[in-house]
């Protein structure tokens, strides 16, 4: 009885500890998307005037466009370079310079090129911007001149899928660096702070009901439900913040904002969103294909039912945990996520935890029974636990690859924040590790800095899955999250197959494993139009399965032009992945660049390039971008017009007979108003009670 | 009885729900200081199974968002206020229907939701105030706006637990319309257990005994 008092009573020392060191994290954010100085002091630094987002998730994709000013208060013109952490999955579409009072798109060039033409300009004293993506650490804006004393304005937007997990949809603006690039740290400061208005928007427009709403870093943020799937966001810095309406596209200064204090662009901006309860599993399809085309391009959400069984045999697990310097602020909470998930598991289950730096060790030679007290001796270890070093991830992994047992079924959860940066660090060498054990890898990647291409490519060789976490994010629900799906069986092996249609150029070509509550999104190319039958095959426990619907791909559609850029974005992507794998070669790296350009994306290969309209001409850069960006101009304000439309194509024949799989929580329902109506007049009448009893006492 | 009952005025004036006050006050300082559902405090089945017996009880104070405690919270100062100011329970009594209700729902929970992991929120035990509530003024006075009302919050639970979802809410964490009836039903248990006194007029509002008598 005494020994479990004491271990309660660790455990809420353990928990106050943990609220302790949260409260840490929320307060220590060094490193943020701003506006950059060399640290030398040889330039000085300019501000930033104001900073618009505004975002609009709809049809499964986000398009986020940030609208900002950048003000010279010195004598001497200088140039403005702006960073921020690159964005998940996202593709730059636009990159707009006002020049003479009016904006001036950009087109996307080969990376030198671009480069090449924003100096020669910049050195002959014209006006010129460039985008540029620094790999999967940064997206860098460069504008000239910022005339001494004088504004200039930018505008940037990118586009990236936005998928449901477990009914669970989430958005992150991702503001907070992870100060994992020392050489950069180390040359720039960054000045995050927005001295006129910042205001952020977004409008979640979906056909699913949509319930709840929420920012769990933002709690002070306006949030309003205008019909069951529409959903808005607002929030500035106070003062009066001018709408949309208020700002000319062309000419004219912005209004200024009154009383507006200023803003720190360091904390990352999480939207979580929730699906109604019970929603069928579902084929969606967004298509574009225009009526002078032969093919058109699709994106294809598959969102499975719960079908899924828990898994009830004993299962090893290895925690991998990154205890780097770069962890410092968050191993606490990751330590807690971790104990809460070993509390989750079963009494057949057992687990081992190895923690690296600039070496790997780990608390036990062998495996620990998922025991109360094992738990609670873990648990007390980690708490011991000191973050510090560098970050040989391959030396984790290694160590936590060791001393499998083959007659038993195995995980791995890694966590990690940082890049690989001792020791071997070449990703084929991480797929060949991987490659070499019957072993599933689940890699939980936080902050905005992590190599997320590496991570996410031996997850996926692994047949495992990974999450990125913001330290915006609900840490510990989030480990949760990502934990509690390895309870359960995976739909592994999965194959796409379409047959009435010609479909080509799939991307993913290889899903690989879907776990219970992820969607599956697929990207393509179809030619002609019709009826299709799609079959979706996988294994679930060595055992076949198979989901079938039929549905048609349109003859013709203009409402979603971004899709033909996010598909281009999922075939770079895995182009790109071929490329860190088996090493750059020149037919891989044009097809890259020829994708990028037609398509218009930023990448590692292309960049964005403004200069004034007739340098345009002279340059002989033909305006493809710029047509590109009028045709979903056009779209977009169509489909603002208009009610927001459902996707759903396998209503006649539903692919997947259950509902889709939620979250095992509840929040019990508040009473909700309809539940106060009975509770007001219960009160009402016991009130009316009592006056009749007083006045009859009265008497 | 009477005179005890007018214990609870003074001078006209109502006694202050101290337990509601105080439960109240803990509700909105666990959610200030602590966060939304906080991670120490929810229901949690794999931290019960392990030993964390107070979750139990601390889950049912702790709320997902702002939204979700502000209702509850009203509610509770309503129903609460009601029992502990109008009729006049002492604490022990008060306390003894939210113990009744939360630990109903608790049993729900680990018998008829295996795949719940957890919960948190006052709705379902509210549940079990507003029963007993109904049963007590419905004993006292046989006004047919009781049964009325009754009738119209399990409706209310039928209707959510056929759609799933509570009607006029969007809190953070899914609802759960199993935790209302499981409160209802404690509230209708409760009631029996202390039927013998229901009818007593002793506790602010008159009987239909106590106003014959008065006549």
């Amino acid at each position: 009885m005494f020994k479990r008092l004491l271990f309660s009573a660790t455990r809420v020392i353990a928990l106050a500890l943990f609220l302790v060191s949260l409260g840490y994290v929320m307060g220590s954010k060094a490193h943020a998307a701003g506006l950059l100085t060399p640290t030398d002091g040889s330039l000085p630094p300019l501000e930033i005037g104001d900073h618009r987002v505004s975002v609009v998730i709809e049809d499964g994709y986000a398009i986020t466009t940030i609208d900002q000013t950048f003000r010279n208060p010195h004598g001497t013109d200088l140039e403005a370079i702006y960073s921020f952490p690159v964005p998940e999955k996202a593709a730059v579409s636009e990159f707009t310079y006002w020049i003479d009072g009016k904006p001036v798109s950009g087109e996307v060039l080969p990376k030198k090129e671009a480069r090449r033409i924003y100096e020669e300009e910049k050195a002959a004293g014209n006006e010129a911007g460039l985008a540029e993506q620094d790999s999967y650490k940064t997206f860098d804006i460069s504008v000239w001149p910022v005339v001494a004393g004088q504004d200039v304005r930018t505008r940037l937007s990118y586009i990236q899928p936005a998928h449901v997990d477990t009914g669970m949809g989430r958005y992150v603006y991702p503001l907070e660096e992870g100060g994992v690039d020392e050489e950069k740290l180390a040359f720039w400061t960054a000045n995050e702070e927005v001295k006129g208005r910042f205001s952020f928007d977004l409008l979640l427009r979906s056909a699913y009901a949509v319930e709840a709403l929420r920012l769990p870093s933002h709690p002070n943020a306006g949030v309003s439900r205008t019909s069951a799937g529409d959903w808005k966001v607002h929030m500035d810095n106070g003062g009066s913040v001018p709408s949309d309406e208020d700002v000319p596209e062309e000419g004219g200064s912005t209004p200024t904002a009154t009383a507006a204090p200023a803003h720190r662009l360091d904390t990352d901006i999480v939207v979580y969103w929730r699906h109604k309860e019970g929603l069928p599993g579902s084929v969606d399809l967004v298509a574009h294909k225009e009526a002078s085309n032969k093919s058109g391009t699709f994106m294809m959400t598959l969102t499975p039912g719960d079908d899924l069984k828990p898994i009830t045999e004993g299962r090893d697990w290895v925690f991998v945990l990154d205890r780097s310097g770069s962890m410092s602020s968050k191993f606490a909470v990751l330590a807690e996520g971790v104990s809460r998930g070993l509390r989750k598991m079963g009494p057949k289950d057992r687990f081992r935890i190895v923690v690296f730096n600039n070496q790997a060790v780990e608390f036990s030679s062998a495996f620990r029974n998922a025991t109360s007290e094992n738990i609670d001796k873990t648990i007390a270890e980690l708490s011991r636990t000191n973050p510090g070093g560098g970050t040989d991830l391959f030396a984790g992994l290694s160590l936590g690859l060791t001393r499998l047992d083959s007659d038993r079924s195995s995980g791995v959860v890694l966590v990690t924040d940082g890049v690989a940066n001792m020791g071997e660090t070449r990703k084929k060498a991480f797929l060949d590790l991987v490659k070499k054990k019957d072993v599933r890898l689940f890699t939980l990647v936080m902050g905005n800095s992590a190599n997320r291409p590496l991570l996410e490519s031996i997850s996926k060789a692994s047949g495992g899955t990974s999450v990125n976490v913001s330290n915006s994010d609900d840490i510990i629900g989030a480990v949760l999250s990502a934990t509690s799906k390895l309870t359960y069986e995976a739909l592994h092996d999965v194959k796409i197959d379409i047959k009435g249609v010609r479909v080509a150029d799939l991307s993913p070509a290889t899903p690989g494993s879907l776990y219970r509550g992820q969607q599956l999104v697929v990207f393509g190319h179809y030619f002609g139009s019709g009826k299709a039958d799609l079959t979706v095959r996988a294994k679930v426990s060595g055992k076949p399965v198979e989901y079938k619907t039929r549905f048609t791909f349109p003859k013709t559609a203009t409402l979603n032009p971004e899709v033909e850029r996010l598909w281009a974005y999922a075939a770079i992507e895995e182009l790109v992945d071929e490329m860190e794998t088996f090493g750059e070669d020149a037919d891989r790296k044009q097809a890259v660049t020829d994708l990028a350009v037609e398509a218009g994306l930023v990448t590692d290969y292309t960049s964005m390039v403004v200069v004034r309209e007739e340098v345009f001409k002279a340059r002989g850069i033909e305006r493809t971008n710029a047509k590109r960006l009028e045709k979903e101009a056009q779209a977009k304000a169509t489909r603002a017009a208009a009610p927001v439309q459902s996707r759903r194509v396998d209503q006649a024949q539903p692919a997947f007979s259950a509902p889709r799989a939620s979250y095992g929580r509840s929040g019990g329902g508040s009473v909700g108003l309809a539940g106060l109506v009975p509770v007001l007049a219960v009160g009402a009448a016991l009130m009316a009670g009592l006056r009749r009893r007083n006045r009859v006492g009265l008497q | 009885m009477i005179a005890q009952g007018t214990t609870t005025m003074v001078h006209g004036g109502l006694r202050l729900p101290w337990t509601t006050l105080i439960l109240s006050a803990v509700m909105v300082g666990a959610h200030l200081l602590f966060g939304p559902a906080s991670a120490l405090w929810v229901f949690d089945r794999g931290a019960i199974l392990e030993g964390e017996l107070w979750r139990l009880l601390s889950g049912h104070l702790v709320h997902t968002d702002t939204e979700h405690l502000t209702l509850n919270l009203v509610a509770f100062l309503v129903l609460g206020g009601s029992l502990e100011s109008l009729l006049g329970w002492p604490w022990w009594k008060h306390l003894g229907v939210l113990l009744v209700g939360s630990v109903a729902i608790d049993l729900a929970i680990f018998l008829f939701l295996p795949g719940l992991d957890l919960y948190c929120g006052l709705s379902g035990t509210l549940n079990a105030l507003l029963t007993v509530l109904l049963v007590k003024g419905w004993s006292l006075t046989e006004s047919p706006l009781y049964p009325l009302i009754g009738v119209g919050a399990v409706a209310k639970i039928i209707v959510e637990a056929l759609l799933g979802t509570a009607l006029f809410s969007s809190t953070a964490w899914p609802p759960l319309p199993l935790a209302h009836a499981a409160g209802f039903a404690a509230g209708l248990v409760f009631a029996g257990c202390i039927a013998s006194t229901l009818r007593e007029g002793d506790e602010g509002l008159p009987s239909q005994s106590n106003r014959g008598a008065r006549g």
